[in-house]
């Protein structure tokens, strides 16, 4: 049985029709109450925990599989410890550096950033030859700006209408951010059979998602 | 005043049986290592930090002050501390060399992760024949066998055949260190990303098979079958083969071979092994490899290495405690017999006192501690309690 550490909420949505195009019975996760480990069939278990928990279990070898988003995996380097298998091209969103319309990037003095994503900044500023000064914040990080607690911040956009909303605008756009597929790579190893079977069933599925979507915009 | 007390985070205490399988399969180790001609090496717990620094040792080490106010570290490595013992002294090559102690190396923060490691293993140095990656592989056989009930898997790779194939295509530099690490980490949509930008095309249908080239030898080689193998790697591939095929020799010995296996440290030059077990997924319990150039960063002469690291930590998780042979026997006398007790005590091996100063406290001890308990008495001698 493969066990799968799978991102709460937006990813688990996403994610939840590719398993079923993939002819996985997904019922019993759609109709989980609250449930956080649901059997699908004998093949697959299903654990749902928070994107950033979802490489902590995958490490010490508590899930062979994760769905988390590239942007979890950027920010704790992930790289390094886990396989990754597949871009799912679910959740796309993308990394933004955002401020006030106002604020002059070219003062000549230390810039303070506001962010969920302190490493994701700090490696950005860093490879703009900046030295910044970054305040990790949980929430509503576009609150920053506006309340003089930062000059700008990092953050991810969907559509760009909160920012609008907030008054902010983009000042660069960083990178693109997708659900991805990773193993442990201990896992990989063993299960490799199990989990190519899964990674090429869901790779197929993703393509007959796309032909059907170009297939609605043609007609 | 707890927190003033508390263990730092990644420490843990080890108690019981936790403790007494380390123990055990430590003691087992040694005794074989040592029957087996092998000599013994104890390093100090503490090294300069340059010794490690070449290396780039991935995780934060732990800094200590010696009396004399230089910095110093807990060793985040064993090998190294055994590469300056041989470059720094007059210790005739080649040498079979066995070790036992604790590694420090900083697990993630709050990531569960422990930052000492009991770590036992070998360097045989001096050796530039395969016959030494061979008996690395039997060591592993000989784990598997004795402790792990024939569920350990050897994965065998190579650590030059990456860098070989890739500098063959001369590549930018940057191009090349991504791929590479796209292979290491096995960052699938990455790797093929980074394809896209190299133009070869007589290597590319092996290209866009190597991630996947892993499994038994019989799965890479009908994998291999498809494709033509660069001309550069074909002898670093007949030596993954060859001990490859030697290991799988070995009764009941998984083994799998990987053609873009991570290699554990960056002195490695040859065939990397690493062994795992499906119980402690996650963790390797043993990698180790060939060195030939490390002992070079110390000395002008290069001399042929391989050595083999076995997590004593991960294989007494996966291992169960034997129990002891014979059940413990408490002898449990006033103090004017104390001396037939001692002579009971001396006789078996099984036998300690009671250390209770009423019969029914030892009973009680006797109980707790799963042990028989015997006294002896001035009039009736001596009877089973």
């Amino acid at each position: 049985m493969l066990r799968i550490a799978l991102t709460k909420g937006r990813v688990e949505k996403k994610f939840i029709p590719l398993l079923q195009r993939c002819n996985i019975d997904c019922q019993p996760l759609i109709n989980k109450q609250r449930r956080l480990i649901i059997n699908l069939g004998d093949q697959y278990q299903i654990i749902l925990v928070k994107g950033e928990d979802v490489c902590t279990y995958l490490r010490k070898g508590a899930v062979d599989l994760g769905v988390v988003g590239s942007d979890v995996l950027e920010e704790q380097g992930a790289d390094e410890q886990v396989n990754e298998l597949l871009d799912l091209n679910t959740g796309r969103c993308q990394f933004i550096v955002a401020s006030k319309s106002d604020f002059d990037w070219n003062q000549p003095r230390r810039k303070v950033i506001g962010t969920k994503y302190p490493n994701v900044a700090r490696r950005w500023f860093a490879s703009q030859g900046e030295d910044v000064e970054i305040i990790k914040i949980a929430g509503s990080v576009e609150l920053a700006p506006l309340t003089g607690l930062a000059d700008a911040i990092v953050d991810l956009t969907e559509t760009g209408t909160t920012l609008r909303v907030n008054h902010l605008v983009v000042h660069d756009w960083l990178d693109v951010i997708t659900s991805r597929l990773v193993a442990n790579p201990v896992a990989l190893k063993q299960k490799r059979d199990e989990i190519f079977t899964l990674t090429n069933q869901l790779r197929q599925a993703m393509e007959e998602e796309y032909d059907e979507d170009l297939r609605k915009v043609t007609e | 005043m707890m927190s003033s007390i508390a263990l730092p985070a990644g420490l843990r205490d080890q108690f019981g049986t936790e403790a007494e399988s380390k123990d055990q399969i430590s003691a087992w180790l040694m005794k074989n290592l040592r029957s087996r001609g092998y000599r013994r090496i104890i390093t100090p717990i503490v090294e300069r930090r340059d010794l490690f620094a070449e290396f780039n040792m991935q995780s934060e080490q732990y800094r200590v002050i010696d009396p004399a106010g230089d910095e110093l570290v807990l060793r985040p490595d064993l090998t190294l501390p055994v590469a300056r013992f041989l470059a720094t002294t007059n210790v005739k090559l080649p040498q079979k060399i066995y070790y036992l102690g604790e590694r420090f190396q900083a697990a993630p923060e709050l990531s569960g992760g422990k930052n000492e490691q009991t770590q036992a293993g070998i360097e045989l140095i001096g050796y530039g024949s395969l016959k030494a990656e061979m008996e690395g592989v039997i060591l592993m056989h000989q784990l598997n066998r004795h402790l792990l009930d024939n569920q350990l898997t050897i994965e065998l790779g190579h650590a030059r055949l990456v860098d070989t194939i890739l500098d063959a295509l001369e590549l930018d530099e940057e191009l090349q260190q991504q791929l590479a690490q796209a292979l290491y980490h096995k960052n699938f949509p990455a790797y093929e990303k980074l394809l896209r930008q190299v133009d070869a095309p007589q290597t590319m249908p092996f290209l866009r098979k190597w991630p996947w080239l892993f499994g038994t030898l019989a799965e890479v080689n009908d994998m291999l079958a498809e494709v033509k193998v660069p001309e550069l790697a074909r002898p670093l591939l007949g030596q993954l083969k060859t001990v490859a095929e030697f290991a799988g020799e070995l009764a009941d010995q998984q083994v799998i071979v990987d053609l873009s296996s991570a290699v554990p440290q960056k002195y490695y030059t040859g065939i990397v092994m690493k062994g795992y077990v499906e119980k402690t997924t996650g963790a390797y319990l043993i990698s180790g490899g060939r060195y030939n150039r490390l002992l070079a960063n110390f000395q002008s002469q290069l001399e042929p290495a391989v050595g083999l690291g076995i997590n004593i930590d991960a294989l007494a998780e996966a291992t169960a405690l034997k129990p002891v042979k014979k059940q413990p026997v408490f002898v449990y006398a006033p103090f004017e017999l104390l001396g037939q007790a001692a002579a009971l005590v001396e006789k078996h091996g099984n036998y300690s006192l009671a250390l209770a100063d009423s019969l029914q406290e030892a009973q009680q001890q006797a109980q707790t501690a799963g042990a028989k308990l015997v006294a002896l008495d001035a009039k009736k001698g001596m009877k089973e309690c």
